[in-house]
């Protein structure tokens, strides 16, 4: 009885620990990485067990060009994507390495897809979790606001060594929650 | 008197009385001498259901109210929400394990709520900080989490759900494509994070495995007893998905036909297993799988679209991916030679399953055959006559013993074969209306035979 009692111990101790674990990397991201703002169109699919989500299409994460011979270059291979700031603010991508870069931002990425010679890749972060009946209407709104000329949308994120944590999704500036709501009470 | 024995007398009395064994004062009398009279009534079935289903929905309900994602909270609020079901569910199971280790219903109950509070806290936590992770990730480590507590707290539901989730798991790689192995050195290195090894059937089967001793220990101490039984079908149901999962990428090589046929035959083997004399409640599973597998599995190898095109080369294929396929490999000969072995024990032993075994033998030959070339054409002919064959078998064995199942189990077979050469031919409906008035007739006119002979014959 006390042996069984003790390996319960443990394991109810792992389980929280995987919890608390999940919890504290992410508050600690988000309280020491640094803060980026990227580009982004979000698409709205379900995942049953999680909850309704909107899914992120970063700006930086399509069109990568590759060099023909690039054999290395497939999919589910983790790459680097390096970062600078523009002048609007935003992150944009400045290159793309196989190695950890040294004295620059970065975000670590997964090959999703190849054609001709570009290429695809997942972040780290690539979905907003939002109450469920606000996702089919924040992608509504959105898509009615993301005609070529006008793409308004963001996210501001914290990244640290690679690592990337969601902070808030924008459109026109807004946090999409106000949004929605201030383009449903039209 | 201790009190389980008391228990155990307290039923045993009046089944005694009942049956005249003894009278009822010598029972009055035991009842005082053992102070018997202050005992609840055994709890009956009902109770242990009611309970586990109880704590089931209020555990899923509280995953659908999480899930609503309420915005207008603020983060760490939902971080203490997403813990609390979790906590409450350990402290409900330690006191289940302490306090009350002999209810069954407080033991199921209490590790399902567990279960599915651990599942929800993973879940919420994802949701409030935006963390991503493929559903296959979450399955695993839920699962892993959440086994222990089969053992721990000697439930069997924890391990039921393990098996239909680590099978979901190899669901989803497969789906994502990450079925086949990345090399052989990955195959060696067991101890990277199994997402990114790719090795799915040796996980697979490693995480099956981990479920196995409860399994074992109850087929061992209690193989009569309708937990079991369901551990048994859940084992059973989940070991033919599963294959399909592991072998999703094989249409073309055929390999997935010796292994089915392996699978099922061993299960038919196994189903044969008798303790006393008696067939096990816990074996059962494995045989009716085993059995309606078979005849499934020849159904579809009586078709000639099955088996593989002249251009299609198996070896070229090995010779390509031999790094990446191993597993694979091994996993569909190794079933495919168990089962030929216990095929063989089953003939020269005589055992009732033989004739539904036999398709093992005849899958493997008819591999090997149309691997190597050898009468390509074989296979189809081959699997109608055996259909034929144990339809034929079966009914004749069903009308000597005048054993009901086995008599429409034979007509079954017969009919589903017809059925399927008619689909396939092109025949007239008025013949093959014909030909099903006379089945149906035999059907009747066979069943009706048997019950006015055993009524004619007390």
């Amino acid at each position: 009885m006390r042996k069984t009692m003790v390996m319960f111990i443990l394991l109810a101790v792992a389980q929280v620990a995987l919890v608390l674990g999940m919890i504290a990397s992410h508050e600690m991201l988000l309280r020491q990485g640094k803060q980026i703002k990227l580009r982004t169109a979000p698409v709205d699919p379900y995942d049953p067990f999680r909850g309704r989500f909107v899914t992120l299409d970063f700006d930086i994460a399509r069109d990568i060009k590759i060099a023909t011979r690039e054999d290395n270059f497939m999919e589910g291979k983790q790459i680097y994507l390096l970062l600078r700031e523009d002048d609007q603010g935003l992150a944009q991508r400045a290159g793309w390495s196989f190695q950890r870069p040294v004295n620059q931002d970065y975000i670590k990425a997964t090959v999703r897809y190849m054609y001709n010679q570009n290429a695809s890749v997942t972040l780290p972060c690539d979905r907003y979790y939002l109450d469920e009946d606000l996702a089919p209407k924040a992608e509504k709104v959105y898509r009615d606001y993301s005609r070529r000329d006008t793409r308004e949308a963001y996210v501001t994120a914290r990244i640290q060594d690679g690592r990337m944590a969601l902070e808030e999704l924008f459109i026109a500036g807004v946090p999409i929650k106000e949004f929605v709501r201030r383009e449903t009470k039209k | 008197m201790n009190k389980r024995h008391a228990q155990w007398l307290s039923d045993e009395l009046p089944l005694l009385v009942n049956a005249g064994v003894l009278p009822p004062e010598t029972a009055e009398r035991l009842r005082q001498y053992y102070g018997l009279r202050e005992l609840p009534a055994r709890r009956p079935l009902g109770l242990i259901v009611c309970g586990v289903l109880g704590s089931l929905l209020i555990g899923l309900g509280i995953i659908l109210l999480l899930a609503h994602n309420w915005d207008f909270l603020s983060r760490p609020v939902r971080v203490v929400i997403s813990l609390t079901p979790l906590v409450i569910g350990q402290a409900l199971t330690a006191w289940t394990i302490t306090k009350r280790p002999n209810s069954i219903a407080w033991r199921e109950g209490g590790t399902s709520f567990l279960i599915a509070a651990l599942g929800a806290a993973i879940s919420l936590v994802s949701q409030t900080y935006h963390i991503p992770g493929d559903l296959s990730n979450f399955i695993l480590v839920w699962m892993l989490l959440s086994l222990p507590l089969a053992y721990l707290a000697n439930a069997m539901l924890p391990a039921v759900f393990y098996w239909i989730g680590i099978t979901a798991w190899a669901g989803c790689m497969a789906v994502d494509g990450r079925v086949l192995a990345q090399g052989p050195l990955d195959l060696i290195v067991w101890a990277c994070w199994p997402g990114a090894l790719h090795a799915t059937t040796l996980w697979y089967l490693l995480f099956m495995v981990l479920g196995l001793p409860y399994w074992w220990r109850a087929i061992l101490e209690t193989p009569h007893n309708v937990r079991t039984a369901l551990m048994s079908w859940v084992l059973g149901l989940c070991a033919c998905v599963g294959l399909g999962f592991l072998l999703s990428y094989h249409g073309e090589t055929g390999l997935w036909t010796i292994a089915y046929a392996g699978l099922f035959a061993l299960f038919c083997f196994a189903g044969e297993a008798t303790i006393a004399g008696e067939r096990a409640l816990g074996a059962y599973p494995f045989l009716t799988v085993g059995r309606i597998g078979t005849v499934i599995l020849a159904l579809v190898l009586s078709y000639a679209d099955v088996w593989p095109r002249p251009h299609y080369d198996l070896w070229y294929y090995f010779s390509r991916y031999q790094d990446t396929e191993l597993a694979n490999y091994v996993l569909a000969f190794g079933l495919a030679g168990a089962g030929l072995a216990g095929t063989v024990l089953a003939f020269t032993r005589q055992l009732e399953q033989r004739w539904y075994m036999l398709n093992a033998g005849l899958a493997v030959a008819s591999f090997a055959g149309v691997r190597l070339w050898i009468m390509p054409d074989m296979p189809v002919l081959i699997f109608n006559l055996y259909l034929l064959f144990l339809g034929v078998i079966l009914l004749s064995e069903g009308v000597r013993l005048a054993n009901l199942v086995k008599l429409n189990g034979g007509l079954a077979v017969l009919s589903l074969w017809i059925t399927a050469r008619f689909f396939d031919t092109d025949l007239s409906f008025a013949l093959r209306g014909l030909v099903f008035i006379i089945l149906g007739a035999a059907f009747l006119l066979t069943n009706v035979v048997i019950l006015k002979r055993r009524r004619a014959a007390p």
